[in-house]
Parts: structure tokens; sequence; C-alpha cells
């Protein structure tokens, strides 16, 4: 019954709405949903850059953090709000992980993708002391003692992990933890020997020291790490990381995405946005609206590899 | 007759139950195997309920039982229930501000208060929350369906 | 070092930075006095505003909401019985109990100077000790998390004031609530029966805001109609004296050390703290009875154990580089955004900058216990307010602050039901605080019992070979031996007394 008047309301705005539409846009306040708690990274990224693109926009755009089932609840949120271009929503990963799980019910295409804001890969990291060196000796070990090595883990299931044991047709002990934050101090703790994240989230303990990187799963060298070989450079094709973006319901007029994908371009531009992200060492990776739908199909054929 | 003290272990028992049902049916897990599953925890936490229930139980009926006892659900606590659920569905429809001005008045009238200052302090309050929540904290308070 | 304090101190007292001190725990406290706003929401809104300010001010002012936060949420608990954080749940126990006596200002005042002595402790704690607590902190790991939270569940005997056996029952009630959602370490979904909302779990504020908040409306809503008001009591604005002061100082000294101990492991916070300091000074009590009464000492000991956290959550932060809860993850974002990198270097790059925090913290806590005494005849006015407009205020709140904590209806919802169940659950005699560390408290056990198991790949000996879980475990042991032995004397005083 709700659902069904939602529908009839929704619906009735937009017909009484569609026409002056896009002239006017943005005549009012933007809600941007964050589908992680305040105080993450996802929400630092979403903050800023609604920070930098209110001034592009002209409007003040609000940061609303609804949480839960590891980013489903704010994305299906966001996926279901009325397409008028004034309730946009972060997209990460996950979108593309979760539903393949039957964790979520919206997907991927009930979002029309605006921008892709960024693109990180993961580190393995190992504490600074560890007898392991290169990736290829985690792998010999891991060889010879499968599933021995204790690998504290981010999320479960780990698709960082699983990317490199099936590549290299090994397995690790992996104990999941909850995100990056309980999973480096486990490794400095020599409570497990290695795990892997994106290079912000270890930033602090690579510059001093306490942790030692033993390969970045990008294509090319990241600036932050530019010591640290990837791991095609130590002769295995593994490349992994996370990404996020912004997305909007998937019955929005394209011309208000073209304004929005205008200003994101703008906002992610800016001095306040990139010297954000350079000093949490996050890599900007500003992909088209076209582009970053491609990837998404892409990066969920590639997930589901993992997912049977 | 109906008997708190017996009711309300006897329904814990039953709700324990239905619990230990469900947890049998929970669905295997796909990505990690561990040495203590899913179910472990909850089983558990659901026998412990329904041994300390059945203690409970039989606590009373070894008591003397001749504590006097306050009625467990008034009419003034309905109207509160009420009250709570009306605004909670209020706030969905039409949004904060109409439905705390709207219930407030409610809550005042249903009282019988006669005194205006009640009603503008109970309306200045609600401005004042409303004021406080969008522009100093900057949290979107809820719009409604009709409105946004 | 010293040099570097005293720089501090003056920063601290400069024109750039104190305004922005007093701005942040001002605004923390009232944050914190509201249900459902938390002090981490506090600094995670402020965080964007920090960007264009330089470091120290910048800090500066989110740790004073830090601070001012966790304070603030014991005025309401105080005088409403609506704890404002979870932090300030065991405040309820004795502290209301002493409001409703009449000694409401005594108690708030309690509360200020107990708040004051935990947070100037652990900060001077943090200063001499932070390396070693790091130590302690990085060697806590699933098993010895596990141990923790099954100690913090042997609590649940020593709050359930009536019956032990309906305060293990709530304690279950609890524990079967926490189950709710995706199973953290297999995400199989457990009690959710497809509801999206449920996935994540059943989050802790709203159903605090529900058990006790809105709970204790609907009681209070009762009692008014039916003409069952408790009288009021004798209004009372006499603060602590001197004598008082010298018996709760023993007891604040110690929970702030414990607060500082427990704040320093990354993922134990001020709840925990607060009724574990709670449980340590009722088992050490003289009259252990008096707890729940309006005990002087529960009161300084929740306070002191919740404000103790403050420095010993920075030990994480400022040591490690990790965040060791929800408001250091927001200061981490805060230092890497003004280009600094938390963590051991830290203290070799930018000492200004972590002494700056050190003298501040001090100057914040100072600041937190004025404002404390000069609000305490405004704050004692809101219990002067007719129960008839304060019922719907908080119960309004309560559904706001529900709402407002992720911006959802189903929270609100969740609070609602809550605060129904908690009504009836109270008029069975059956304790609320038991549900709230049963929800705090089971996840971590759960989580960290199967974590341990993979760990040690099935074999169960982590609960002996590593000291400090096992030093839970006896600790765990010994809390359930001496509440059965206090419940017994207190049994055997009581038939003495009936004969």
């Amino acid at each position: 019954m709700k659902k069904l008047l939602k529908t009839a309301i929704i619906s009735a705005g937009l017909i009484m709405s569609a026409s002056s539409f896009a002239a006017d846009y943005p005549s009012k306040n933007i809600r941007l949903i964050v589908p992680f708690g305040a105080g993450g990274g996802t929400d630092a990224v979403g903050r800023t850059l609604a920070n930098s693109a209110k001034d592009v926009l002209g409007t003040s755009i609000s940061v609303m953090n609804r949480t839960g089932g590891a980013g489903a609840v704010g994305m299906s949120f966001g996926a279901q709000q009325r397409p008028d271009g004034y309730t946009l929503t972060v997209v990460t990963r996950e979108i593309a992980s979760l539903p393949q799980m039957g964790l979520m019910q919206n997907t991927a295409d009930d979002f029309k993708l605006i921008r892709m804001v960024n693109l990180d890969p993961a580190v393995i990291l190992v504490p600074a002391d560890s007898p392991f060196n290169t990736v290829n000796d985690l792998v010999a070990e891991a060889k010879k003692n499968p599933g021995k090595v204790k690998f504290a883990s981010t999320a479960a299931p780990n698709f960082y992990l699983m990317a490199l044991e099936q590549a290299q047709d090994i397995k690790l002990n992996a104990v999941p933890y909850n995100g990056a934050s309980e999973a480096i101090p486990s490794v400095l703790g020599k409570h497990t020997q290695v795990t892997m994240v994106t290079p912000g989230e270890a930033i602090a303990q690579l510059r001093s020291g306490q942790l030692k990187a033993l390969g970045v799963m990008s294509k090319e060298r990241i600036s932050y790490i530019p010591d640290v070989p990837t791991l095609i450079e130590q002769g295995m094709d593994v490349t992994t990381g996370t990404w996020r973006g912004i997305g909007a319901p998937k019955d929005t007029p394209d011309e208000i995405i073209e304004i929005l994908g205008n200003a994101f371009d703008k906002a992610m531009a800016s001095a306040q946005f990139k010297d954000f992200m350079a000093k949490g060492a996050m890599t900007i990776h500003p992909l088209k609206a076209q582009e970053f739908t491609g990837f998404v199909k892409q990066d969920e054929k590639t997930l589901s590899k993992f997912i049977k | 007759m109906f008997n708190r003290n017996i009711f309300f272990p006897s329904l814990m028992i039953l709700f324990s139950i239905i619990a230990l049902v469900l947890i049998s049916q929970f669905p295997e897990p796909r990505y990690q195997d561990a040495p203590v599953g899913a179910d472990f925890f909850p089983s558990v936490i659901a026998v412990l309920q329904i041994i300390i229930c059945s203690v409970l139980i039989i606590q009373y009926k070894r008591s003397d039982k001749a504590t006097k006892e306050k009625p467990l659900i008034s009419s003034h606590a309905i109207f509160g229930f009420t009250l709570l659920i009306g605004y909670a569905t209020l706030i969905t429809f039409v949004g904060y501000l109409l439905a705390s001005l709207i219930g407030f008045t409610y809550y005042l009238m249903y009282h019988r208060i006669k005194k205006p200052s009640y009603y503008i302090i109970a309306w200045i309050f609600v401005f004042a929350i409303y004021f406080l929540f969008s522009e100093v904290f900057i949290i979107s308070l809820p719009e409604g369906l009709l409105f946004y | 070092m010293m040099d570097y304090l005293l720089t501090g101190f003056a920063s601290a007292f400069s024109m750039a930075v104190f305004p922005v001190l007093v701005f942040g725990v001002l605004g923390g406290v009232i944050l914190g006095a509201l249900p459902g706003l938390t002090a981490t929401m506090g600094v995670a809104i402020l965080l964007p505003f920090t960007f264009g300010m330089d470091a120290t001010p910048a800090l500066v002012m989110l740790i004073g909401v830090y601070i001012g936060g966790i304070y603030g949420g014991s005025i309401a608990a105080i005088l409403l019985k609506t704890p404002g954080t979870p932090a300030s749940a065991a405040t309820v126990l004795d502290g209301h109990t002493m409001a409703i006596k009449g000694l409401a200002a005594k108690a708030l005042s309690i509360a200020a100077v107990a708040s004051f002595i935990g947070g100037l402790i652990s900060t001077i704690v943090l200063i001499a000790v932070a390396p070693i607590l790091a130590d302690f902190a990085l060697r806590f790991n699933a098993p010895e998390y596990f141990a923790l939270a099954l100690f913090g569940l042997t609590i649940i005997a020593s709050v359930s004031a009536a019956s032990i056996w309906k305060g293990l029952l709530a304690g279950t009630i609890g524990l079967l609530v926490a189950m709710v959602g995706l199973d953290p370490i297999s995400s199989v979904p457990r009690f959710t029966f497809g509801v999206m909302d449920l996935y994540s779990g059943i989050n802790i504020i709203p159903v605090l805001i529900g058990l006790f908040a809105i709970s204790e409306a609907l009681n209070q809503l009762e009692k008014m109609s039916s003409n069952q008001q408790d009288i009021p009591p004798k209004f009372d604005y006499k603060l602590l004296s001197f004598s008082d002061f010298k018996k709760i100082l023993p007891t604040s000294v110690k929970s702030g050390l414990i607060g500082t101990s427990i704040g320093s492991v990354p993922g134990a916070g001020a709840d925990i703290s607060a009724f574990a300091c709670y449980n340590e000074a009722k088992r050490v009590a003289k009259n252990p009875e008096e707890f729940g009464k309006g005990s002087m000492h529960g009161l300084a000991a929740a306070e002191s154990g919740n404000n103790g956290v403050t420095g010993g959550s920075l030990v994480p932060l400022l040591t490690l580089g990790v965040p060791g809860d929800a408001v250091s993850a927001v200061l981490l974002g805060a230092l890497i955004v003004q280009g600094l990198t938390p963590g051991p270097l830290l203290f070799t790059q930018n000492p200004e900058i972590v002494y700056g925090i050190f003298s501040s913290m001090i100057v914040a806590n100072i600041v937190m216990l004025i404002i404390g005494f000069l609000g305490i005849r405004f704050f004692c006015r809101i219990i002067e307010v007719p129960k008839i407009l304060m019922i719907p205020i908080i119960i309004f709140l309560s559904i706001i602050g529900a709402y407002a904590i992720n911006n959802s209806m189903f929270d609100v919802g969740i609070a609602i039901f809550f605060g129904v169940l908690g009504f009836i659950l109270n008029k069975m005699d059956v304790p609320s605080s038991p549900i709230l560390l049963a929800i705090i408290l089971g996840p971590m056990a759960e989580t960290n019992l199967r974590k341990s198991l993979i760990m040690y790949e099935g074999s169960w000996s982590f609960l002996y070979d590593r000291p400090i879980a096992l030093a839970f475990i006896l600790f765990a042991i010994f809390s359930v031996y001496s509440t059965v032995k206090l419940k017994k004397k207190q049994r055997l005083a009581a038939e003495k007394a009936a004969i």
C-alpha cells in the first residue's frame, strides 16, 4: 500500500515537473547519499567532493549517511529515490559485488553513473621485520604450507586476496577483520602475517616504516609509493583495487546528468579536492559517464569469477 | 487466569524455540569456512534463554505469590503508544515540521490544556529544533513523501 | 618535552585557538545532551569546516567536541533518565536516582568533577606513557577481545538490581537482538526475514533511545495521568562538598586509569569503560547495596570511566596511526587533511602539534569543568519544566534523534519498538541496562571467538596460552564469584532483618 502510494506520488511528480526540469536545474539543495558511516574514507571523499562541487553548481549539497549491509542499504536507497537530480549517491565497488552475492537487490543498472572519482589499487603489506621481501617470497611460503599463512582480511569475502590466490593457485588462512583499521594493527602486532589495503589506508604506517609493502596491484607504480614495484613487474599478472563514483537514479534526464557531470569534472579538478586526495594518498580517476559504466560492467565480470 | 509471571517467561521460551527453528534454516556460508559456524552463538543464547525462563517460572511457583501487582498497561500508556506510532507515521507523510506541530497540539488538547502559553512554548520548541538541526548541525530532517 | 607542553599551553590560550576550543566543548556538551546525537557525529559534521583552518585549532576544536560530548551525555542521563550516548547509560543507574531524591545539583557537580578527573588523568597518562600503552594495545587481538567481552558480560549480574535471573533474561534478549543481521564472519543473514534494513544489524543508538528515553517518557505519562505522580522532591541547589570530593577522589582516579587502558585498546570504548568502572567500584565498595540507589561512588565511577577514555583512544592514533574508535577515525582524517602523518612520525616531525593537542586537552577538560559548573543552575531548570510539556519534548527529541543517527525512519521504528518493550519489561522488573550491555558486547564476543578459532585453525588453546586473554577470563570468573557472594550476603542480611 505504502509502496503503491509512493509510486503514485513519484510518477505524479515526474509528469508535473518533467518539462521544466533541466532549464532551471539546480533550483534547490542536492542530497548526496553516502552508503558508509560518517568519518570513514568514503564519507570523507563524499563530503570533500560535495564541498568542492557546491561552488560550481551554486547550490549546497548536504551529505546524508545511510549505512548498513556493507553499503547495500545506502546504495539501494539512493537507487530508489526520485530521478530529479536532487538525490545523488556515492557508488562503490560493492555495487558490482553485492548483487552477485545475493546481498543487494539493486544493481549498477539501477543507476545512471555520472563520474568515477577515484581508483585505488591494493597494496600487499607485511610488518617491517617480516621474512617476506617480495611477493614471490610470500607465494613460495604459501605454496609450501597451504592455508597456513595468516592473512588479515579487511572484508569477507576478500576480492583482493581472491585475485592473488586464483592467479597463483595458493591458499592463505584469511582471518576476517572489520576494515583496514582493524587489519593493520593485527599485522603490526604480528597476530597475522600479511594484509592487503589501499595506499591511503596505510600511508601513515608506510611513511613511518612500521609496515613494508611487497607490491602494489596496479598496472603502473603509484606516485605516493614510488619505490613499491607492481605485481606485474614481479612476474604476476594480477591487478585489483577499489573504486568510487557518483550515480543518480536511472531515470534521471540526460541533460541533468550532463550538468552534474560537468560540475563534478570541475570539482575534481579543484585545488581543494586534489589537495585532499593527494594528502590522503588516493588516486583521482575521473572517468566520464560512458567509460565509467563500461568499467563497472567489466568489473562485474571480473568479480563473477570469484563469486560462484 | 492471566498471570504475567508465568505468561511472560513462557512467551520468551516460545520465542527461543522459534529462534532455534529459524537458526536451523540458516543458509550455508559460501565464502568463509569457520570451525564455529553462524548458528553456534544464537543456538547457545536461545538455549540459555529457555533455561533462564524455566528458572523464573519455578522461582515464581515456589514464592509466596503475595506481591501486589501494578496493572501492566493502562489506557494512558495506550495513548502514549498511539501518540508515538501516529507521530512516526505522520512524519513519513508530511515531514518533521508539520507532524511535530500537529502531534504536539493534539497531545496538549488531549490533556485539556487551556493555557495558551503552553501551546506557544510547544510551537517555539518545534521550530527551534528544526532550526538547530537544519541550520546549525546541517542534518536534514525528514521531509515527508508528500512534499519533497 | 616540558618546553613543548608550555608552548602548547601558550597556544591553547591564544586568540586563534581558545575561542574554537570553548566553542567545541560547548557544542559537544549540547550535542551529547540530545538523544541520538553523539560526539562521533558532531566531529564528523565539523570535519569539512576544519579544511580551511590551521592544524592546531582544527584538531583542538574536534577534540573539544569529543570531550564535551561525552560529558554532555550525562546531563540528560541524570536529569531526565535519558542518556544522550551509550557511554552515559551507566550514569543513569545512580545519577538519576540522586536527582529523584532532590540532589540533582549535587549529582551534576559530581558528574562534572568526576569527568574532569577522568579526562585529566587520561591526558596525563597519554602524555607520560603513550608508547607503553601502544604496546599494550598491539597485544590485543581476537582472543583478547573475546575475553574482554566475556568479562564485560559478567557485569550484567552486578547491574541487575532486583533479581539476577531477570537481569540474565534481559542479557539473553539483548544478545539475541545483537544476532540480527549479516553474520560478521561468513555473511550469512540471520533473523533478517529478507528486510534490507536488518542486514547491518540493529543499530545501538535507537535501541538506547527506546529503552531509556521513550520507555521513561511513557512511564512518566502514565504516572502523570493517573495522578500517581512522584512528589516533586524538595529541590536542593547544594553542590558537592569538600568531604564528598575527598570521598569520590579515589574512585574517580581509579576509574580514570581503567578508562584510559580500555580506551587505548582499539574497538573498546566509553560505553564498556563506564560499565566496567561501575562494576569495579561496586566490587570494592564498603556499601555495595547503595549502588543503584543514588551512590556517589557509582556516579563518579561511571562518569570518570567514560571520560577516561578520551585520552586513551588517542593512543593508537598518535602512536600507531590507526584509529581506536569512530571519533579518532575522524581525527585521523583531520590530521591527514592537514598534511600530517598520524603515527610515531608525528612526535618527531611535528612535536608542536602533538603537544599542542596534549595541552589543549588539559585546557578543554578545565573548560568542560567550568561549563559544567556554570551550567548547573541552568540545567536544573529543566527539572522545573512542567512534566506535561517535558514528556512530549522527550518523545519528539527521541524520535528525531533516532532518525538523525542514520537518516532512517526504520530506526525510528526500532526506537519505538524498544520503547514499548522497555516500558513493559520495566513493569516486570526486568532491568534495561543488561540489554544494552549485551548488544554492545555480544557481537564483540561472537566475532572474536570465531576469529580466534580461524586464527588457531580450530584449536581452543588461545583461551589459556595468551596471558592477557587468560587474565580477562580469570577476571570474569572472579567477577561472577564476587557478585554471587555479595547477593548471598545481602539475602542473609535480609533474612536476619526479617527475624
